[in-house]
């Protein structure tokens, strides 16, 4: 996944603030040990972004392209996605509050020890996504698809799923704790010691094929 | 967002909304609208805005979702139409894939995607893809029968996942994807 290119912009524990973009790019920045806040940014590429020991808050991104960034140790607050992509992206060690997200991709991203707090989102797709050591609390989840990925030691604790998508999906020590299933589809998903607690998946809309149940 | 030469964006449309595209050449201001589900001031404002001359419509198919807009775009703006066979009886150029069609300076290739209808078209043009109901994110689009469905896949992995694994697809609900993705991880084309 790594290409290297050469960095447009370092920033540096700085805070970078109130930016607007439109149809910019800003691949190839890297923020190190700094803030980003009040970005509004539409049709706009940050591909190949870096981003070490970093917040990001109060962004949005509106049909923007994203891909082939990593992501560590990063704090992402009130975050604001539609119509945009970060496919190809890797999330250590992240907490993400207050997201708001629709029609999005993360498709063939990696997300570790990663948290996800209270997240709204619709119309959203991880395809082939890997999820390790995360956890997903109060999720509102409206039709977000994860096709073909792999949780591994992952945790959803008090989410609703409604039409969720986890087809041909992996589970590998997982954990549902206190979730809703309305209509969710485990369509030849794959179930090792993975437990639901106060989780009814009989709920859900689609198990054929599942194994490991 | 897709490339420097484009002016792209995407609009919900229609009743049972789906993902409209407009996309045009920046050079020329020409361009076309893709899907045409509905129409609204958003998108009259932004074809104002960016100076764009809407000279075209393309279908990927001729579903009333993908095509109930078409007389106020026809209303507005001198468009001409291009479906696959027997999609859309307005479409003045009918198209059974491989045609070249250029948009300005742009070159759009038509794709056979059949399937979900039997004249589906994909359309191609600098590292973007627009496939309709052919091939979604992580999904395809229903088909009404075993053989139909049997042929959609065929026909997405001959002419979908024969182009650049970064090509974006864009398809007309839900999220966009990229080639890559959906060849590798999409369960239908396991």
């Amino acid at each position: 996944m790594e290409n290297y290119c050469v960095p447009d912009r370092f920033i540096v524990h700085q805070t970078v603030e109130n930016l607007s973009g439109q149809e910019r790019d800003m691949s190839n920045w890297r923020l190190l040990h700094s803030c980003m806040r009040q970005i509004k940014l539409v049709d706009c590429r940050f591909n190949y972004f870096r981003a070490l020991d970093s917040q990001l808050k109060d962004m949005s991104f509106d049909q923007c392209l994203c891909k082939n960034g990593i992501y560590t140790h990063c704090l992402v607050e009130v975050l604001d996605v539609a119509s945009s992509y970060f496919n190809d992206s890797h999330f250590v060690d992240c907490t993400f509050q207050d997201l708001t997200v629709e029609l999005a991709s993360f498709g063939m991203c990696v997300f570790d020890n990663c948290r996800l707090f209270g997240p709204r989102m619709s119309e959203t797709a991880f395809i082939g996504s890997v999820w390790r050591d995360c956890v997903l609390s109060d999720c509102r989840f409206n039709f977000v698809r994860f096709p073909g990925s792999v949780f591994i030691n992952t945790r959803f604790e008090n989410c609703s799923l409604r039409k969720a998508i986890f087809r041909a999906a992996r589970f590998i020590n997982c954990r549902f704790e206190s979730c809703q299933l309305p209509e969710a589809v485990f369509h030849n998903a794959n179930f090792s010691e993975t437990v639901f607690r106060q989780t009814d998946i009989n709920q859900a809309g689609n198990l054929d094929g599942v194994v490991g149940l | 967002m897709i490339d420097p030469q484009i002016i792209f964006r995407r609009f919900t449309v229609g009743g049972y909304p789906i993902n409209g595209y407009l996309v045009a050449d920046r050079k020329t201001g020409i361009g076309v609208f893709i899907d045409p589900g509905g129409f609204g001031d958003e998108i009259a404002v932004f074809i104002a805005e960016k100076k764009i001359d809407l000279r075209h419509i393309f279908f990927t198919h001729g579903h009333w979702d993908h095509a109930e807009g078409l007389g106020d775009f026809q209303k507005k703006y001198s468009v001409k139409c291009c479906a696959g066979k027997n999609e859309v009886r307005a479409a003045s150029t009918i198209l059974s894939g491989g045609e070249k069609i250029e948009v300005g300076q742009l070159i759009f290739t038509a794709l056979a995607t059949p399937g979900h209808t039997a004249g589906g078209i994909s359309y191609y043009c600098r590292n973007a893809v627009f496939t309709g109901d052919a091939l979604f994110c992580g999904s395809v689009g229903g088909t009404s029968s075993s053989a139909d469905a049997k042929l959609q896949i065929e026909k997405v992995r001959k002419h979908i996942f024969s182009l650049p694994d970064d090509t974006l697809v864009f398809p007309a609900h839900g999220p966009i994807t990229t080639v890559a993705a959906e060849k590798y991880a999409n369960p239908f084309f396991k």
